[in-house]
């Protein structure tokens, strides 16, 4: 259905940019470094990918204020391609531009550099009416909330989710709703996050249901979910919201600490055995292939162009040689930023098709040579991404090992510590709709053994503490 | 959050015995090592969580072992246990605690950043605490409070542990900030009992309020299940800080609102310290517990934890003064039988224990503890004699007191009281004991004259009691009798005599002595009566005595007598005294030593009044009456009396009483004896009385006269034999004298002139045979180096120079002639007489004769002249003149020495005669050769001498 959506809307956007293609041509012949008005012409001609090494050009190249013209068709161009591009240019350079969307790259820039200050000086200059300032709110928060100023990051959270509905209301534009739509809900569940991470569980709880089950985002909010209720102490609840990973629908997230999260629960609810065993079924179903996935990584090395066509052929294939290996490629191919990358790559490609249909000229050259770089520099960019992805999964393995491992000594602590106290274990009733904490924006169903799309996330656990 | 650790929870787990639950923890932990151990081979070996936790369970399965081992080790009877290897039982133990040292030790080296190295080193201390090794321990507990993270809960528990050592270390000033600072961090269980001990910190440094404080917040925290109840505790110790504090009311007004009676939780507080040895502490909280009350029994129960405690730390005089309080209490029957039985022992205890030390003479440097301590052990024996029925034996443990510390005086009353108290109770062995212990104190010399006085008789009395026929009774009566007579109480000492009578009747000596004693007393009162009254009581047969004593009594009457004339005579009655003294001697009853006594006091006062006769009378009488052994003392006044005679010119009498003397002592030695010889011989010498005097001294032999003085008086007898030229007796004396060890030499005058006496009866034998003697004893004196007298010398040396005189002779009889070999063999002849006489002076001049000497030169001067004169003048017939010049001339060299030998030996004597001034006629012709003697006048009668006696 998604792939759908996406060639209607690349249809429409070559009946737009034919004209643009030419005039382009034309001004590429009058002159070959005019790159503001190449750029423009060949944004309104729907070839981003092709504008994308000119706009660059232009930024290398010129200083001071980025007229509106540009400045438009600058936001349009990063609509498509992100600002991932753009980031690889100098500071020095981006700075003498004085453009909201150049501000919004450094602002990344400086972000992914930790310069958390000057990113926030950067996005504070950014006008609020430019399109980019709901992400560039967003980009905010994030840093309040990195810097642990959860009422700042919980207050920009909500500018963010303001200014992207408001901003959806104002555009057409099916990649701008899609993306201010992923930055709102982003968003909605920062001031869910900024909540939790104020220990405002109890609000928190409610923030995570604000966000709609149709968001892309929301399958990673019933693990978020899943802690807010283990932090309070709900944790028939949180087992709930981890059950919900194991919906057909839900299960190419491959996140370990969903089990460690649930081996935790159990222990809290003094279910023992059960942490116990969650802990070592983990154990013995991980155990093995990540040892063999690391080994895999390893063997690699950096070869990002296997890692992306490992992803690539994954895609294709749908298996991979190992099981984890499998899981991990699931999970990093569903996952929005590959996805992001991805299109952009098929964008690019698609666009290389359009300009191979182009007459023979420099121009058609120079358009041809423009996208193979770009799309050299995505593969690149989504190989890396693969590959990081690949071994921030193995990490997460490991790391889960570690934390099931300290839940197996917790539980193995508290049966010697019962056993020292000489208290008997319970071996009452495990589960009962008594145990089972609401609310008031949750409601109770019967659980009949199939997980149903609209009930997903909202599975709740009856089990008795043996605390 | 996952990483956190559990080694809080380690601690907390006390060691409880779970033997049957052993097992499955110990599985349990092995599988935490397994876990542990995979994850440090997850982490490669680079996490030192891992480590550190590892190390925990290696400690916590150490533990665990341990307590197993320890089971098992005193399951073993305790004599095999010695046998067995300790190392061996707890090697499972051990092996763990090596492990869990290793891993936080490499912990500690390898990860000296690392931020929980702290766990680390309080894993090595609680390790080493676990096995006694404390400094160690203390060591790493600084090191882990220094090391850990603030704020962690290692961080504050090791503050606290480090707080506890410094507790027991009662180091508490330490330990206080470090409480405070832990326990202002944690909240944990053991909150109260940390707390607690921050309290007790407080306390002990006089922080009362904050240590009040501290209870109190301790006693509110324990009301939460979640905390270690200390409230008992707390409810046990708070007491004693108010009390410290000097808040008591506050304390009263706490307990009261817990429901808890003050003064009773005081007691109880005091009775848990006093065994910490808290004395003051706990001494407080019972005057408290004491003052706050009214209950009866609460003041009970606080005096006699006093004086537990008192004992406890030898405070006698605290102790003593509750003593003295609950005996009151007794008195008033307010004492059940139990606190009755605990205060009887606790003041018998310390009479005892005092009595004790003294006995053992601990404090006998210090004369006043010793006085301190035997007062106390007196007022407990007091306390004790109202407590007990049977008093006896306490009265005299109060005398063993007083004895020990020799107040004498004390001990004998105290004695006393025993014996009556004894008696009463019939208790033998305190009777027995009491009084013989009494005896002993009355023979103390330190004991004062007026406790003798005062205790005699009573303690005398009291033991012929009990014992008056026994060999001591008998010592016993005398002593008493000794008392009475001392004291002139006759009537006593006369029913003692009486009674002792009866009780040995055997002992007549004894009986005698008494009766003496007190008939002395008699005597002294001058209470004939009496004295005739026991004399008749003798006689009949009342008292067994002796016929000795019979007579002596006989004595005493007489001395009786004897006083009185002795009282007229210091009165100045002699008269009277003689009149007296009379009547003695003349008495019908007087013995012989009274009359002998009266003969001699009217000598004496005879002699006082100068009458001769009736003092040579008296004398003589008391001479011949009187023993021996009276004699001896009364000798010297004899001799007085005798030489008051002499003087009195009267010296037959006065000889006759030298004589008596000497013959009646004569078998005794005494120096008088010899005087009264002396003095006898030498009045009869005098007297001229020779016989008596000769017969004297042949009867002395008899008597131990001394053979000196024997000879003396012999010399001095053969010298008025010479005198009377008694020749006979002279010859007889002169050879008994000639045996004279010292006189002998004497005997050469008398023998020189019994030889003059038989030349002038030319009895030549007699002349040769005392000849003989005289150079006989003459060798011997000079032998033995006796001092020979000059006479004797000049008697011997005028023996010398008859000889001399003789050669002389004959050298001038035989004249020289011619023919000339005839006057050669004659000259010659001469020379060798010559020689002859030389040879015989040089005899005499051995002498030292003076005399002798002079007139030996100058026979010899007379002879060399004579010889030189007579060649010088020989001519010889019928020569020539030229024959007669030669020959002449030829003589001058024989003559001429010989002239001037004679000059040498002339000058040689004159100066011999002036250096010896030796008068005689023979000096004066040698002095003045051509000088004819000057005639000197020469009465026709010659004067007669005045002789020894002055008589002439």
């Amino acid at each position: 259905m998604f792939l759908r959506l996406l060639t209607l809307t690349l249809l429409a956007q070559a009946i737009c940019s034919f004209a643009s293609i030419n005039d382009a041509a034309r001004i590429y012949q009058k002159n070959r470094r005019d790159y503001r008005n190449l750029t423009i012409s060949l944004v309104e001609g729907g070839y981003y990918f092709s504008a994308l090494p000119f706009m660059k050009e232009y930024l290398v190249s010129n200083k001071g204020r980025v007229d509106e013209s540009l400045e438009r068709a600058f936001d349009k161009l990063l609509s498509y391609t992100g600002s991932k591009p753009f980031e690889v240019l100098p500071s020095q350079t981006l700075n003498r531009i004085n453009s909201s969307n150049v501000k919004y790259i450094l602002a990344k820039k400086y972000f992914r550099e930790g310069k958390y200050q000057t990113a926030q000086k950067m996005i504070s200059s950014i006008n609020a009416s430019h399109p980019v300032y709901p992400f560039a709110l967003h980009l905010q928060a994030t840093i309040y909330s990195i810097l642990n100023q959860n009422d700042l990051a919980n207050s920009s959270f909500k500018d963010c989710v303001d200014f992207s509905g408001s901003r959806l209301k104002r555009t057409e534009d099916p990649f701008r709703v899609k993306q201010l739509n992923i930055n709102k809900d982003t968003c909605i569940l920062g001031v869910a996050r900024s909540q939790f991470a104020s220990g405002n569980y109890q609000q928190a709880d409610l923030s995570y249901l604000d966000v709609p089950k149709s968001s892309p985002v929301w399958p990673q909010v019933l693990f978020e979910e899943a802690w807010n209720s283990y932090y309070l102490n709900n944790y028939n609840r949180t087992l709930g919201k981890l059950v919900s990973y194991r919906a057909p629908v839900l299960d190419f997230i491959f996140n370990p600490e969903i089990e460690v999260l649930k081996a935790l629960s159990y222990y809290r609810l003094c279910l023992y055995d059960d942490a116990k065993e969650s802990v070592d079924n983990f154990y013995g179903e991980y155990l093995s292939p990540a040892k063999k996935l690391r080994k895999f990584i390893r063997s690699k090395g950096k070869n990002y162009d296997y890692f992306y066509k490992l992803a690539v052929n994954y895609e294709a294939q749908r298996v991979s040689e190992d099981g984890l290996l499998t899981k991990a490629l699931q999970s990093v191919v569903r996952d929005l930023a590959y996805q992001e990358l991805k299109e952009s790559v098929v964008k690019s490609f698609l666009e290389l098709e359009k300009v191979k249909n182009l007459n023979n000229s420099s121009f058609k050259r120079r358009m041809e040579g423009n996208l193979q770089s770009v799309i050299n520099t995505y593969q690149k960019i989504i190989g890396s991404f693969v590959r990081g992805n690949l071994i921030n999964k193995y990490n997460e393995v490991f790391t889960a090992f570690k934390s099931m491992s300290y839940i197996k000594l917790e539980v193995l602590s508290e049966r010697k510590k019962r056993l020292y106290q000489n208290r008997d274990f319970d071996s009452s009733k495990r589960g009962d709709v008594k145990y089972i904490k609401r609310n008031e924006k949750q409601y109770f169903w019967d659980f009949n053994g199939e997980f149903w799309a609209d009930e997903l996330g909202d599975y709740v656990f009856a089990l008795g503490s043996k605390c | 959050m996952l990483k956190k650790f559990f080694i809080i929870s380690l601690i907390l787990v006390s060691a409880i015995s779970f033997a049957d639950r052993r097992g499955s923890i110990l599985s349990l932990i092995d599988e935490e090592i397994d876990e542990t151990t995979r994850l440090i081979k997850e982490v490669g070996n680079r996490d030192p969580d891992l480590l550190l936790r590892i190390a925990e369970l290696h400690l916590e399965k150490a533990r665990l072992y341990q307590e197993a081992e320890n089971e098992r080790y005193l399951a073993i009877p305790s004599s095999q246990r010695r046998k067995v290897s300790r190392k061996k039982y707890f090697a499972q133990s051990r092996k763990e605690f090596s492990s869990s040292n290793k891993y936080a030790y490499t912990l500690a080296q390898k990860y000296s950043r690392y931020s929980n190295v702290g766990d680390a080193y309080y894993i090595l201390a609680y390790n080493y605490r676990e096995l006694g090794s404390y400094q160690k321990s203390e060591k790493y507990f600084r090191l882990a409070s220094r090391k850990a993270r603030k704020g962690t809960k290692v961080y504050y528990k090791s503050k606290l542990a480090l707080a506890d050592s410094y507790y027991n270390k009662r180091k508490y000033s330490r330990a206080i900030p470090l409480y405070e600072d832990a326990l202002s961090h944690l909240d944990e269980t053991w909150w109260t009992k940390d707390s607690f001990n921050l309290a007790w910190c407080y306390y002990r440094v006089k922080k009362y309020p904050l240590a009040i404080n501290k209870m109190k917040q301790v006693y509110q925290k324990s009301k939460n299940e979640k905390y270690v109840d200390m409230r008992d505790y707390v409810t046990r110790d708070i007491g004693l800080f108010f009390v410290n504090s000097g808040n008591t009311s506050e304390g009263v007004s706490f307990y009261r609102s817990l429901g808890i009676d003050y003064s009773s939780k005081l007691i109880t507080i005091a009775s848990s310290i006093i065994d910490e040895g808290k004395f003051t502490q706990a001494e407080k909280l019972l005057k408290a517990a004491y003052k706050e009350t009214n209950d009866q029994q609460l003041k009970k129960e606080a005096m006699l934890l006093q004086l537990d405690l008192y004992e406890k730390f030898n405070k006698q005089a605290k102790h003593l003064k509750i003593s003295k309080k609950l005996v009151e209490y007794e008195k008033n029957k307010l004492l059940n039988a139990t606190e009755k039985k605990t205060l009887d022992y606790q003041v018998a205890k310390q009479a005892a224990q005092i009595q004790k030390s003294i006995v053992s003479g601990v404090y006998q440097k210090s004369r006043k503890i010793t006085v301190q301590k035997r007062n106390y052990a007196i007022a407990y024996f007091s306390l004790l004699l109202q407590l007990r029925e049977q008093k006896a034996e306490t009265y005299f443990f109060q005398g063993e007191t007083s004895y020990a510390t020799k107040d004498y005086g004390d001990s004998i009353n105290y004695y006393l009281k025993a014996h009556q108290q004894a008696k009463k109770e019939n208790n033998q062995k305190i009777y027995r004991q009491s009084i013989d212990s009494a005896l002993s104190a009355l023979g103390q010399r330190r004991l004062g004259r007026s406790y003798k006085e005062k205790y005699y008789e009573p303690i005398y009395l009291a033991y012929l009691e009990s014992d008056s026929r026994s060999k001591r009774g008998k010592i016993i009566y005398q002593k008493l009798y000794k008392v009475y007579l001392e004291r002139k109480q006759l009537d006593k000492a006369e029913a003692l005599i009486r009674r002792y009578k009866e009780d040995h009747p055997e002992d007549i000596k004894g009986q005698e002595a008494m009766l003496a004693g007190v008939m002395d007393i008699y005597r002294e009162r001058k209470d004939y009566e009496k004295i005739n009254y026991f004399l008749d009581q003798i006689n009949q047969g009342v008292f067994n005595i002796t016929p000795k004593y019979r007579n002596a009594l006989k004595t005493v009457v007489t001395k009786i007598q004897i006083e009185s004339a002795q009282l007229a005579l210091d009165k100045g009655k002699k008269a009277s005294a003689l009149y007296s003294y009379l009547g003695i001697y003349k008495h019908e009853r007087s013995t012989p030593k009274a009359k002998a006594n009266a003969a001699y006091n009217l000598s004496a006062l005879y002699f006082d009044l100068g009458d001769v006769e009736q003092t040579y009378h008296w004398a003589k009488i008391a001479i011949d009456e009187m023993t021996t052994k009276d004699m001896k003392s009364l000798s010297d006044s004899v001799l007085t009396i005798a030489n008051f005679l002499f003087l009195k010119q009267d010296f037959i009498k006065a000889a006759d009483l030298n004589i008596r003397v000497v013959a009646k002592l004569c078998r005794i030695g005494s120096s008088s004896k010899e005087t009264a010889f002396k003095n006898g011989t030498f009045l009869f010498l005098a007297q001229g009385e020779l016989d008596k005097a000769l017969s004297l001294i042949e009867d002395a032999g008899k008597c131990s006269i001394s053979p000196v003085l024997l000879d003396e008086t012999r010399l001095e007898l053969a010298k008025e034999y010479l005198e009377r030229k008694d020749w006979e007796q002279l010859e007889r004396e002169a050879l008994t004298l000639e045996k004279s060890v010292r006189y002998s030499a004497h005997t050469i005058i008398f023998y020189d002139q019994i030889i003059k006496n038989y030349e002038r009866i030319n009895d030549r034998e007699y002349v040769s045979k005392y000849r003989s003697k005289i150079f006989n004893l003459y060798q011997k004196a000079n032998l033995r180096k006796q001092e020979i007298p000059v006479d004797a010398l000049d008697a011997v040396a005028r023996l010398l120079t008859q000889g001399m005189k003789e050669k002389a002779k004959e050298l001038d009889l035989e004249k020289l002639s011619f023919p000339e070999e005839s006057y050669n063999k004659l000259l010659k002849r001469k020379l060798a007489l010559l020689d002859l006489i030389t040879s015989d002076m040089n005899e005499i001049k051995k002498t030292g004769s003076g005399r002798g000497i002079v007139s030996a030169y100058q026979i010899l001067i007379q002879s060399y002249e004579g010889l030189a004169n007579e060649i010088k003048g020989f001519v010889p017939p019928g020569k020539s003149p030229e024959y007669r010049k030669s020959f002449s001339k030829a003589m001058q060299s024989v003559y001429r020495p010989i002239f001037q030998s004679a000059s040498t030996l002339r000058n040689e004597v004159k100066k011999l005669i002036y250096d010896n001034e030796i008068i005689s006629l023979e000096s004066y012709s040698i002095i003045f050769p051509d000088v004819k003697p000057a005639a000197f006048y020469q009465p026709e009668v010659l004067p007669k001498m005045m002789d020894k006696w002055g008589r002439r």
